[in-house]
């Protein structure tokens, strides 16, 4: 959604936002228009009302239950024992088919507006990794306009990566990742493809709601984290644009 | 060597990758700002940082002064992320569970608040996604006693206002509670939630208006 530049000054306002220069500006503009005025009221109403809306306190057992569950966890589980496991993955053509149990992560990207987030994956295998049987909304990994920059996976073994989306036009769409690290080896879904691999570069474009599937194969597996990004080359809104990244392993 | 297997394995077709285990992945903002994780606390005098060495070293009893600062903010988060007291409280808790489980992976150049924030906020869209669409709201803000007239037009607004925020996109959701309940300005959202400030001055931005316009339909403009 756009926001008028008035508009935008209204908001910042309310944010303590304002440079003494933006703020006379805004001064200027309220004092002679009657729409920025109107605006100005009903954005405070908004602001006024959330600032008024009172905090609540949690049950007075709350702590206690923490504790309790807190107490419960020997010291040895404080750790980042939740990074996936890892294991061999021996691609060979058609054999790679003979899997073993993958131990692997799941993130979901939702993509809006503004360009340039990181995903600090490292970070993301080591730490906060929780057993979820299914993909969900995880605003956390929301990046914006069109661009997932997801780093450091630990994918000493290979991963598969969804991403979907449904932009609002024609999009192209790019994915970069360490050529010396890994390898495409299966690429689907997408309706116009340029499969650049040997600059670490996979490109394609979609016009609606897509779906693709990117296996990448590890060429050198090591669990030093490598990185990848994926990201629309254009600034436009991709809505709902998703990225599954799952490191499998394989043996 | 990279390319010619690139383009020997492109025609690999179809494989069947099942996975045993999917787990999801939180990831935890990265701009460290001392001034912040290391604030001095009313209760213990020790800031953030320390209390999580602390923990780390084996002092449990840190994790509960940490717990106390945290718990009411966290609460309140989680609250009007899912606009029901009871979720909400699981949702707390289970974010100081995590955070306490995962604490070794904190990274201790980042503020503790960011880190934990994003917990309990991760916590509430997965509760948001995986219930099914409920738009009630937690009535602990109706009146229950007769009250004056302007008592009653307040809590109508505060109800109506929340039922506004339930109901705009999660994405907006947090942008809003993070700035209105956790209290954080625009660079502490974006670090929070690992975007760009623009992102977040837009997602408020947006938020505002469409609250704006939720309320102006309730005839509750301005």
């Amino acid at each position: 959604m756009k926001h008028s530049r008035i508009e935008e000054l209204l908001h910042r306002r309310f944010d303590d936002d304002l440079i003494a220069g933006e703020a006379a500006e805004l001064d200027l503009r309220l004092a002679k228009d009657r729409d920025a005025q109107a605006m100005f009221a009903q954005l405070r109403g908004v602001h006024d009302g959330l600032l008024a809306l009172p905090t609540e306190t949690p049950s007075p057992h709350f702590a206690a239950e923490v504790m309790r569950r807190v107490d419960a966890i020997s010291p040895d589980e404080i750790s980042n024992s939740s990074r996936p496991s890892k294991s061999r993955w021996r691609p060979s053509l058609r054999e790679v088919l003979a899997f073993a149990a993958g131990v692997g992560f799941v993130l979901v990207l939702r993509v809006s507006e503004v360009p340039s987030p990181e995903v600090d994956g490292e970070q993301a295998a080591g730490a906060l990794v929780t057993a979820a049987a299914r993909p969900v909304d995880a605003n956390s990994l929301m990046a914006g306009g069109g661009e997932i920059q997801a780093k450091s996976f630990s994918l000493e073994d290979g991963a598969r990566v969804e991403i979907s989306g449904e932009p609002e036009r024609t999009t192209r769409l790019e994915m970069r990742f360490d050529a010396d690290s890994w390898i495409i080896a299966r690429f689907e879904g997408a309706k116009h493809a340029n499969l650049a691999m040997e600059a670490g570069v996979l490109r394609f474009t979609q016009e609606s709601a897509f779906r693709c599937v990117v296996d990448l194969q590890a060429l050198n597996p090591t669990s030093t984290p490598v990185p990848m990004h994926i990201r629309a080359t254009d600034q436009d809104e991709v809505h709902d644009m998703r990225l599954k990244v799952t490191t499998g392993a394989r043996r | 060597m990279a390319g010619s297997l690139a383009q020997r394995n492109a025609s690999f077709g179809d494989w069947i990758w099942p996975f045993s285990r999917a787990v999801r992945v939180t990831r935890t903002p990265h701009v460290p700002d001392p001034s912040r994780s290391d604030v001095d606390s009313s209760e213990t005098g020790i800031g953030d940082a320390e209390l999580v060495e602390r923990v780390l070293s084996g002092d449990r009893a840190s994790f509960r002064h940490l717990l106390n600062r945290y718990q009411r903010v966290l609460f309140n988060i989680a609250l009007r992320m899912v606009g029901d007291r009871d979720e909400a409280e699981d949702i707390a808790q289970l974010a100081f569970v995590k955070a306490y489980e995962n604490l070794r992976s904190f990274d201790r150049n980042r503020r503790f608040f960011s880190w934990i924030y994003r917990i309990t906020i991760n916590e509430a869209l997965r509760a948001l996604d995986q219930r099914k669409p409920k738009t009630q709201l937690d009535t602990e803000h109706r009146a229950e006693t007769p009250t004056p007239a302007e008592t009653l037009e307040r809590e109508r607004r505060h109800t109506e206002l929340l039922a506004a925020v339930q109901s705009l996109a999660p994405h907006y959701r947090e942008a809003v509670v993070l700035r209105y309940f956790g209290e954080l300005n625009y660079r502490e959202i974006a670090e929070t939630l690992d975007i760009p400030e623009k992102t977040v001055k837009s997602r408020l931005f947006t938020a505002r208006r469409l609250l704006a316009e939720a309320l102006a339909r309730k005839g509750m403009a301005g």
